[in-house]
């Protein structure tokens, strides 16, 4: 309970009080029979999540994190590389910030591990 | 036509069942309104302490499913019941380990220490795998996975049985083929270590090496009714406990000096042995070098050449290896480094608000990983050394001269410690090197590694589509009715359609554009139409085209 609401604490932004809704991340999963993409948007309302499962998934926190996501900026993208072959690959659109940029790698890379599993549980998967 | 965009996905198969696509009354997918019923259908098999706090959610959930609208605010219900869940869960996994370690209740979350996250996580894991067992472990499309492996297993073995290979390596095969383990996909890294969207809705299947197990994802069984895709599915994966990486995996594991030694560092908890041991240890493996042609174990490789052509590949030379193995360590090092993590174990102290205090992570790679593997303990013995654990060990044995005397890093003073550090930094690069070159050494012309550089082709999807075909054929050749063996046929490749799009209107283009890609799978036309092979011609009573083949007529 209280490591859930620490994280939710830490998670919640302040909402932008108006304006349209902005994608800020494309993010997608290829496995091995298919592909899960994940349109992340946030506008007046909140948080939501667009999938090939819902079109509106409404999530009450910022279904990623910061702090993660930083990381995976931060990476040589080279180093996010699978060496070898692997399970799924994970393909981030990062549309936060002015230039959008793409960081890819591999779903067992821990960051991408810690960067997923928020996205599935807030973005209606679990 | 299997792929229909009128309805973006929905099939008819054979026996009836649909799962695939979009429900009629909203856009949500057929799938996952499945996973919903049957997180609702779990109540009653709940544990105690979860059930009762299910009961309103579930509720809602199944007033919402009944009220089913394509409207933002059904949307939203559906949402919020799930965020409630997932909540609940979560504070129910938190009670139950609070009620055993009662003290933990006391503590700061910021304080926990990483054997408390951990106690936490794997109350977490418990709970999630028990909701996971209650949704699935008798439903009737699990059950139904559970009926095929059966099947595909025993189809498995025979064929194996029939290819004519040395006995040690049809014995080996037939061990692997014959214990390997089906799974529901677990989230728990002790389990399975499937992506938490596995259990629920992701369109997936895959075989785990370290667990010798596998698993097909709820959203997979809860889409494909078909029964003959989900026994392609579930063949292709039990024949990757056999593909080509896996066979010389085992065999570099079993036979190679340099994974030996290394590998008795796997599962530390600080530096894995004394210096006195270690020390002669790292000199041989740093020394080590590779034959000048790859090594030759697999009797194979005739098969896996012609699964994957060869031809474009650039001739194999250990120079050529040796090249890829330093640029590759490097690369693994800069991630490790990147993310401070060798600083992380290096530093017997840390600031904390202001405060010098103990620093759990030092000379603890355990420690490290578990906070990586989201604070899971869990290194399985067929796991090899990782960059931590060599790092560590070299920290600990590594040295530097002051004043005519030999020094280590723990007795070190600070302005000879960053010399240390280089030292240590500098040997697990070079023992990154040996253990890639040799590795490269085993997996030769079938390495995933080295196909950027066109030295090699990896070939297991491949493999592993071929073997699932032939014991497919199997089980086709078990249907009667050859209308309905033709239609099995079919449906078997069901699973890769593909949307129409730029990729599929040039598979030429995307074949090629697929070398140099991250991608494991061949493109999913060639998939496809090597189903196609002698054995299905005949019991299908028809004829291959001969210009449009894949990989189905390659023979051992």
């Amino acid at each position: 309970m209280r490591i859930l609401r620490a994280l939710i604490s830490i998670l919640i932004l302040p909402l932008p009080a108006s304006g349209a809704a902005a994608t800020t991340l494309l993010v997608e999963v290829r496995g091995h029979y298919g592909t899960q993409k994940t349109e992340i948007e946030k506008d007046s309302a909140g948080w939501r999540c667009r999938t090939e499962l819902t079109p509106y998934h409404f999530s009450p926190v910022q279904p990623y994190s910061d702090a993660i996501l930083a990381k995976i900026r931060k990476s040589n993208q080279k180093a996010l590389m699978p060496e070898a072959g692997c399970r799924d690959i994970v393909t981030i659109e990062d549309r936060t910030t002015s230039s959008p940029k793409t960081y890819s790698g591999c779903a067992e890379n821990h960051l991408f591990k810690a960067f997923l599993g928020d996205v599935n549980r807030y973005c209606g998967r679990n | 036509m299997l792929w229909s965009n009128k309805n973006r996905g929905s099939m008819k198969v054979a026996d009836g069942a649909i799962a695939a696509g979009q429900s009629s009354k909203s856009e949500m997918a057929a799938s996952r309104i499945e996973d919903l019923q049957a997180l609702i259908a779990s109540e009653s098999k709940l544990p105690p302490d979860l059930k009762a706090k299910a009961k309103p959610i579930f509720a809602e959930l199944k007033t919402l499913l009944k009220k089913e609208r394509d409207s933002k605010d059904w949307y939203r219900g559906i949402s919020l019941a799930l965020f409630k869940w997932e909540t609940t869960v979560m504070d129910t996994a938190s009670a139950r380990t609070e009620a055993k370690h009662r003290p933990l209740k006391q503590i700061k979350q910021s304080d926990l220490s990483i054997e408390q996250k951990a106690l936490y996580q794997s109350d977490l894991h418990h709970i999630q795998s028990e909701i996971l067992e209650a949704k699935y472990k008798r439903h009737p499309n699990w059950k139904r996975v559970e009926k095929v492996f059966a099947s595909a297993q025993q189809d498995m073995i025979a064929e194996i049985q029939n290819l004519n290979l040395p006995e040690a390596q049809k014995k080996l095969m037939l061990e692997k083929v014959k214990s390997v383990k089906l799974m529901l996909p677990y989230a728990d890294p002790k389990k399975l270590a499937a992506n938490a969207s596995c259990g629920s809705t992701q369109m997936n299947a895959f075989y785990s090496p370290s667990h010798h197990a596998f698993t097909v994802c709820a959203g997979y069984f809860n889409s494909f009714q078909s029964e003959s895709a989900l026994y392609g599915t579930i063949a292709h994966e039990i024949a990757h406990a056999v593909d080509p990486l896996s066979n010389a995996e085992h065999q570099c594991r079993t036979e190679s000096p340099v994974f030996q030694s290394l590998n008795r560092l796997v599962g530390a908890s600080g530096p894995g042995m004394p210096c006195g041991e270690w020390e002669p240890l790292a000199a041989q493996v740093k020394a080590s070098s590779i034959p000048e042609t790859p090594r030759s174990f697999d009797s194979l490789q005739s098969l896996y050449d012609c699964l994957q052509p060869k031809k474009h590949l650039e001739a194999y030379s250990a120079e050529a290896v040796r090249e890829i193995a330093k640029r590759n360590a490097r690369v693994e090092l800069n991630s490790y480094a990147s993310a401070h993590s060798l600083l992380t174990l290096a530093q017997p102290t840390v600031t904390k608000e202001g405060k010098e205090t103990p620093n759990e992570f030092f000379m603890r790679p355990d420690r490290l990983q578990a906070s990586y593997n989201g604070n899971t303990f869990h290194k399985s013995r067929n796991e090899d050394a990782d960059v931590l654990e060599i790092f560590t060990q070299s920290l600990s044995c590594a040295k530097v001269e002051v004043d005519g005397k030999t020094i280590s890093y723990q007795e070190a003073p600070l302005a000879h410690r960053a010399k240390i550090f280089d030292n240590a930094m500098a040997e697990t690069l070079a023992l990154l090197e040996a253990s890639k070159r040799e590795w490269y050494s085993y997996c030769g012309q079938n390495c995933s590694a080295m196909s950027v550089e066109r030295l090699s082709v990896d070939s297991r999807e491949n493999f592993a589509d071929w073997m699932s075909n032939k014991a497919l054929n199997r089980q086709l050749g078990r249907i009667k009715d050859l209308r309905d063996r033709r239609e099995a046929t079919a449906l078997a490749t069901v699973d890769l359609c593909e949307r129409p799009g730029p990729k599929n209107d040039a598979p030429d283009l995307a074949a090629s554009e697929k070398k140099y890609s991250l991608e494991s799978h061949p493109d999913t036309r060639v998939r496809r139409i090597s189903v196609f092979d002698k054995k299905n011609a005949e019991i299908n009573q028809c004829e291959i085209n001969q210009k449009d083949q894949g990989f189905g007529l390659c023979e051992f």
